[in-house]
Order: C-alpha cells, then sequence, then structure tokens
C-alpha cells in the first residue's frame, strides 16, 4: 500500500511542484513529498504486524520530512501509527479511525492551520461513514472524496484561484491515497493525469499586488498572562477584524497564537504584548515577497504589479537599453540625441505604470522639458522627473535609487549621484563649424564633456589623449560603444585610456549600440 | 564538566578545530549537490574549494532545513546526559528551523520536565553567530550559569553586525533569501551590493557599489560607523569568503590597519555549504559588536 503511494509520488512530483504557490512559491513540494515517503525501508512487501510496521516506517517518515508539506505528511502517517498502535491488521472502521486521527494529528502541529491546503484534503477525504466498505472500496472513496475537495480548493484560498492551480500539498496527498489503493489491490500505477483540467503549472504573474489590500502578514506567538480574560481576547478578535483580515486566532490557556494580514503589523503586536510575553513574531510584507516572484518572469509592461515606484527612463541603443533595465527601469522610451520622443510617448509609458510615483530619467538635455510637461500633464499623477542631461548621469542617478527611500529623498540622492559623474560623448563631425572656444572640420572627431564641445581632433587618439589630461583622478571609467563598433575596436581605446589614466582606474566597456554617438564615456 | 552545552547549527562557519576548541556542540543542516544529499559538516565530508568549484561550474545546490526528528535526536542524548541545552540557531528569518528547533525542545521539555532547553533565534547567519557562541564560550568559561547566558545572549544578540556583498547576486536570488533584488544586479555595470542582515535576521541590499575595489572600502567604513566605539573598537572581528580568499584578506588587512585596538587578528573563515548553497561564490562579510540592529 505505502509502495503504491510512493510510486504515485515520483511519478507525479513535477507536476506537483509546479502547483506549488502556497504557502511558499517554492515549487519544491512533490519532491519534498516524495522524499518523506521513499524513507520508508523497512518491511516493504509482507507486513507482519501493522501497528509495529506503521510506528517504525512513521519514524522514518518524521526523520526523513523536508519542507512543510513533509512534515505534515509525515505527521498524518504518525497520527495513523497511533491508532494502529496495537493492532495486527486493519479492517474499514479502524482505517477510518487511522485517518482521521493522521488528519487531526497534522493539523495540531500546524500553527496556523489554513483551510483549501493539504489539511482541508486530509480532513474531508474522510469524514463521512464508510465502514461498511472493503478496504480497497473504503480507499477510492477516500480517494474520490479527496480529488472532491482538491477541486474545490482554489475556492477556500484564494492565492490557489489566481494561480488558477489546486492545492499542491492536496494534490500530492491525493495521489498517495490513489497509490495506497492500488498497492493494495496490486495494480501498479501507471504514469498518467486523470485531473487533466486543472492546469499544469501556476502562473505567479496572475497575483496583483495591487489588489493585495493588506501588506503585512504577521504572525505571532504569545504565552497567555494569568489574568487574560475570554472578554479581552474577543476584543483582539473586534479589533483585528477592523484593521485586518485572513485572521486565524487561536488560543488556550497557556498561548495565543495569531496570524492575520494587515497594514498595522507593529499596533498588533503591541497589543498582544499586553497580554503576555511575545514568543515569536514574525512580519512580513506580502507585496516584496510577490514582487521577488514576479521579477523572475519576463512580462509584457500592461500587467505589471503594483508597487511604490515605477522608473520611466529614456534611451536608445539595445546595449543601454539592457543597463536600465538591469538597474531597475520599468519603462524605456526611446529616444535620445535628434530623436525627441514627445510628452504623448511619456503618458503613454506612465499609463502602463500601476505605481505609487513614477520618476522620469529624460537622459538628455533636449528631452528634459518633455519630461516636465509630461508629468504635468499627468493628472492625479506622483511624476517626478530628474534632470539627467545625459546617458551617464541617467545611470548613476538609477544606481543611486533605492525603493526602500521616500520620494524627496530618493531625488535628493539620484541628483547627487549625478553631480559626481563627468559625460563624454565622441562622435565624428557631420558638418564644419565655428563658435568662439573651437572651430571644427567636417569629419573631425569631436568630444563632448557634459554640455559643452571641448575637442576637435583629426584622431580618436588625439580625442582621448585630451579627454585623459582633463578628467584627471576618476577611480571608474565605463565605455557605452556605439552601432558599428567592434569589440575589439572598444577594447583597443579601452587599452589607450587605460595607459593614459594609469592603474588606478577601473575601466569598464559595455556595448551599448546607441546611435550618432561613436563612445558614451562616464568617468566618476 | 558543565552541567549544560552551548549549541548552534552548522551555518556558524567556524573551523571544526575552533568548535572543539571552545568546547561547542553543533547539529549539521544537509544540501543537496545535483540532487545528492550530503551532511553539512563544517567542510569534512567535501571541503569548501571543491564544493565552490562545482557551483561555479554549474552544480545545483540546495539546502534542507533541520527537521523536528533531527532535533529530538540531536538534543535526547545530552539530556539524558542530564545536561542543560542553550542552542542558538540560524537566523528565522533564513529559514523554518529555528521553529522545527522550539517544537522539538517543546515536545522534550515534556519529556524531561527537570532539564532547561533554551532555543535562541540568532537573526544572524555565518561566522556572525559563530562570534556569538565563541564569545557565549568566554562567557562561560568566566563561570557564568545557562541563565545567565541565555539572558545575555537575548540582549546583545542584535549587536552582533552583519555586513557583506558579492559579486555575483544570482545564488542569492535563486535562493530568495534576499529582500528585494530589484536594481541589484547590475551585472553589466560590475555593481557589488553592500548587504546587511536587519533586525528580523533577513538580508537586505543597502547600497549599489560600483567594483569590488569601492565596496570592500564602504564594508570596512560601515564597520567604522557601527562597531562599538568606532575605530577603538576592541571587540573580535571575523571575516569570512566563498572562493574569493583574496577578498577577504584585503578586507581583514584594511581593517587591521584601521582599527589598531582590535582583539587579537581578524579570523578568516570560509563560507560553508549551508550557507554557500545561497550565496554562491563572491561573498565576503564582516562581523563584529556594535550598534544594535534596528531596522
Amino acid at each position: 500500500m505505502l509502495c503504491g503511494a510512493v510510486a504515485a509520488l515520483q511519478n507525479r512530483k513535477e507536476e506537483i511542484n509546479s502547483m506549488n504557490v502556497f504557502p511558499v512559491p517554492d515549487g519544491d513540494t512533490g519532491t519534498n513529498m516524495f522524499m518523506t515517503l521513499d524513507a520508508v525501508h523497512s518491511g516493504r512487501g509482507a507486513v507482519p504486524h501493522l501497528g509495529q510496521y506503521a510506528e517504525t516506517s512513521a519514524r522514518e517518515m518524521m526523520r526523513a520530512a523536508r519542507g512543510n508539506s513533509g512534515v505534515i505528511l509525515s505527521l498524518f502517517f504518525r497520527g495513523m501509527a497511533k491508532a494502529f498502535a496495537g493492532h495486527e491488521s486493519a479492517d474499514a472502521a479502524l482505517l477510518t479511525e487511522a485517518f482521521r486521527v493522521g488528519a487531526e494529528e497534522a493539523r495540531k502541529a500546524v500553527l496556523k492551520p489554513v483551510e483549501g491546503t493539504i489539511l482541508t484534503v486530509m480532513r474531508e477525504c474522510c469524514s463521512f461513514d464508510a465502514s461498511d466498505n472493503d478496504l480497497s472500496g473504503l480507499l477510492d472513496k477516500f480517494h474520490k472524496a479527496a480529488y472532491e475537495t482538491l477541486k474545490k480548493t482554489p475556492e477556500m484560498l484564494p492565492v490557489l484561484k489566481r494561480a488558477r492551480v489546486v492545492d499542491s500539498g492536496g494534490l500530492g496527498f491525493t495521489a498517495v491515497l490513489d497509490g495506497m489503493k492500488r498497492g493494495l489491490v496490486d495494480d501498479p500505477i501507471a504514469i498518467k493525469h486523470e485531473e487533466a483540467e486543472i492546469r499544469p503549472a501556476a502562473d505567479f504573474h496572475e497575483f496583483e499586488t495591487g489588489d493585495i489590500k493588506y501588506a503585512y502578514c504577521t504572525e505571532c506567538l504569545v504565552s497567555r498572562k494569568p489574568g487574560v480574560t475570554d472578554l479581552m481576547i474577543s476584543d483582539l478578535r473586534d479589533y483585528l477584524n477592523r484593521i485586518g483580515d485572513s485572521i486565524v486566532l487561536t488560543e488556550d490557556d497557556e498561548i495565543i497564537k495569531l496570524h492575520v494580514h494587515s497594514n498595522e503589523p507593529l499596533k498588533i503586536l503591541s497589543k498582544l504584548a499586553g497580554l503576555g510575553e511575545i514568543q515569536f513574531s514574525k512580519i512580513e510584507n506580502m507585496r516584496t515577497q510577490h514582487q521577488n516572484l514576479t521579477s523572475a518572469g519576463s512580462k509584457t509592461e500592461s500587467e505589471k504589479p503594483e508597487k511604490k515606484y515605477g522608473i520611466i527612463a529614456v534611451s536608445s541603443g539595445a546595449g543601454l537599453t539592457d543597463v536600465f533595465r538591469e538597474l531597475g527601469a520599468d519603462a524605456i522610451v526611446t529616444g535620445g540625441q535628434s530623436m525627441n520622443p514627445s510628452a504623448e510617448d511619456f503618458l503613454k509609458a506612465l499609463k502602463n505604470l500601476s505605481c505609487e510615483h513614477v520618476i522620469i530619467l529624460p537622459n538628455n538635455s533636449n528631452i528634459v522639458l518633455t519630461a516636465l510637461q509630461a508629468a504635468k500633464l499627468a493628472e492625479g499623477r506622483s511624476v517626478e522627473v530628474v534632470k539627467s542631461v545625459t546617458i551617464p548621469q541617467g545611470i548613476s542617478a538609477l544606481i543611486a535609487f533605492d525603493s526602500d527611500l521616500e520620494v524627496a529623498e530618493n531625488i535628493r540622492k539620484m541628483t547627487e549621484a549625478m553631480s559626481n559623474v563627468t559625460s563624454i560623448a565622441i562622435t565624428r563631425a557631420v558638418r564644419s563649424m565655428d563658435s568662439d572656444k573651437i572651430t571644427v572640420r567636417k569629419n573631425q572627431i569631436i568630444g563632448i564633456v557634459d554640455k559643452d564641445l571641448k575637442y576637435a581632433t583629426d584622431s580618436l587618439e588625439d580625442c582621448l589623449r585630451q579627454l585623459a589630461a582633463d578628467i584627471g583622478d576618476k577611480e571608474i571609467i565605463t565605455i557605452y560603444y556605439g552601432k558599428g563598433i567592434e569589440e575589439d575596436e572598444a577594447k583597443r581605446v579601452a587599452g589607450l585610456l587605460s595607459g593614459m589614466l594609469g592603474p588606478g582606474c577601473d575601466i569598464v566597456t559595455i556595448p551599448g549600440e546607441q546611435p550618432v554617438y561613436m563612445y558614451i564615456i562616464s568617468a566618476e | 564538566m558543565n552541567d549544560f552545552i552551548l549549541s548552534c547549527d552548522s551555518t556558524i562557519d567556524l573551523t571544526l578545530e575552533h568548535v572543539r576548541a571552545r568546547g561547542l556542540e553543533f547539529i549539521s543542516y544537509h544540501f543537496f549537490l545535483d540532487g545528492v544529499m550530503y551532511k553539512d559538516d563544517l567542510g569534512q565530508t567535501i571541503p569548501h574549494d571543491q564544493f565552490y568549484e562545482k557551483l561555479k561550474k554549474g552544480a545545483d545546490a540546495k539546502t534542507s532545513q533541520i527537521n523536528i526528528e533531527e532535533y529530538l535526536e540531536y538534543f535526547t542524548p545530552y539530556l539524558e546526559q542530564g545536561k542543560d541545552i542553550l542552542h542558538v540557531s540560524l537566523s528565522s528569518g533564513l529559514s523554518g528551523s529555528y521553529n522545527h528547533a522550539v517544537t522539538a525542545a517543546k515536545e522534550l521539555s515534556e519529556k524531561y520536565p527537570d532539564r532547561k532547553i533554551y532555543i535562541v533565534d540568532s537573526l544572524g547567519a555565518s561566522s556572525g553567530v559563530g562570534l556569538i557562541m565563541d564569545t557565549l564560550a568566554d562567557l562561560r568559561d568566566e563561570g557564568k550559569n545557562i541563565d545567565e547566558l541565555y539572558g545575555w545572549v537575548e540582549e546583545n544578540k542584535l549587536r552582533m553586525n552583519y555586513w557583506f556583498f558579492s559579486t555575483d547576486l544570482s545564488f542569492y536570488v535563486k535562493g530568495g533569501r534576499i529582500t528585494k533584488t530589484e536594481g541589484m544586479l547590475g551585472g553589466l555595470l560590475g555593481i557589488c551590493p553592500l548587504m546587511n542582515v536587519n533586525s528580523q535576521g533577513k538580508l537586505v541590499p543597502r547600497e549599489k557599489v560600483r567594483t569590488k575595489k569601492r565596496v570592500i572600502r564602504e564594508l570596512v567604513a560601515r564597520m567604522e560607523e557601527y562597531a562599538d566605539g568606532g575605530l577603538d573598537y576592541s571587540g573580535k572581528c571575523y571575516v569570512v569568503h566563498s572562493a574569493c580568499y583574496e577578498d577577504a584578506r584585503e578586507i581583514a588587512d584594511l581593517i587591521e590597519a584601521r582599527f589598531p585596538k582590535i582583539n587579537g587578528r581578524v579570523l578568516i573563515n570560509s563560507i560553508g555549504t549551508t550557507i554557500g548553497s545561497h550565496s554562491g561564490p563572491g561573498t565576503a562579510a564582516v562581523f563584529f559588536w556594535g550598534k544594535k540592529r534596528e531596522d
């Protein structure tokens, strides 16, 4: 019987893994449950004494238990073993009893039983009287009941519904029952998917953090002070109902256990501290937990979840865009020198960002005003423009950005970071030009430092030499080489600059693939 | 002989010799390397350099928490010998093991009502907890009893400061033990995020720093800011690394030069296989006593 269960789990662990979204979407439920059961080595085959066998195998499972689902499963079997104790064999009535004890034992051990999980499936599958059946008929009924309960789990646990999956632990347990049944009647498991109508894998992006009304999941275990009355507990319950949801409050003479979702975890803790000593507490931000998950996959912008900040950066060139993306830019408006985007372009990007505050990095002096215009037009939105006038400034500002800080502090840090970077752009002059300061002939190499056209030279080497003399003691030089420049050539340029600046300076070369400028260089 | 044991787990990232010399007991985590389970026994089974070589070559490393049964088996013999237990566990912000230890201790308290079993959530990790254990051993040797030590460690554990950086966040991201990753990767630009362990025992990226050279400087600057007495810090300081001894050496040298009153040499350890499964290679950290972690 147990062997059948092991085989069933082995076959289906990947399927179960793929549905693992609760409580932690780490996709390992099937593996954990399989490993827990697979640890049972003693007496596979003939079972001389049921009570002893159950006791030994339950201990083996307890020892091997991995993960929440594995622990729960092992406790289920330990409960069964308790019921079997002293019995050489089982009839339907005893097996039913064993299932009930198993389900209770498993539930007792979970600090915070949640419906719609393996615990529900365990309880419901044996919650009716079927003891007039033979053993295989009984297990068949249990399996069917488990399956019916499993199908309802998405209705009980919203997180499952959003991911369009059933509970993975419950599915694992259903597979265990199926395996037990087949083990009993000696009908080996074949790989098949009878619950094929259930979507195979969770899509973590289905959870919109925007509709997480309460951000913090708080769990707390308090040792109850003498003199804490039931009335005080019911006051607490009323208070929690006012400020949160998903409340699981259990208490007895000694302890008070709480799980709640709210926006005021600290107030809750201080209330609890009044009722006794806090033994354990945990506060988790469910929004950030979720964002960590979604950031693993690729998404279109319109589906992005609500968060505190959204960043729009202006960029052109696939490489530069990659850099901005990697640093956390949520939207890219294509544009730059001689291709300035419109306010409308910004507004479109804005519309797709659902977040509290938007920060725009225009990254070009000709785009700052448009960005400011867009910020004005974006009614009802909090939009700030960090007035970066070059790509290196935009990148430095974005590195300084910290999503944990408040808006004003972020703007201050980003602006400060921009002032520490010198931006250089190098390209070839498309026409001749005279100004007070400099004379440029067509096709000469020109170098622009911050906003000023500073160098006009016949060779790139000459330009670099002047540049190296001017930038002085900088620590990090980043060279973004443009479209049409070969990597080898960029490396050569990096080598030249390195020789001119000396060993104290780190030089990083990145394919920016930007148009217009052969090289964009940041020195900081 | 003491009538109690000072116990920790294999994530304290001290050498076996150190643990033995200080009379500490420990329980092992287990980790999986390409699906094969190994015991984290402070580098005895798989030397750390081999472990990181495998990770660099793409081996898949996973850890598993210590379950209740393992704690029961580990604690019981000491209780049978009539010894009380003070066990300091890896941060509950990083692992569920702490909860399992508490459950096991509760069960055992019923079975051995005369024994004391204290389980402490270190809210920390690696040699930082190692330094806590080392300090506990000092206090034990001064004659403090288990109740005093328990009180002391609960009072002081948040004074252990954990600052670290990584040149490659990919393992942290995969392991999911980091509070935010957005914008922290910056691999193209060579960003090394400077991180610490917060008061809830979680890993928090604090600042994005470009280049290793600068992040090492920042790390030492944080020590100056947070250590007891600043540049006059006179406690011990531990540094760890995952397959980047050179970085650890550089940090230790900087610290020894900067903090002349420091207690002894800065001790350099290798990050073990459990923490290493989540950090991957390229992490260096510094641990010292200082201001209480508050955020």
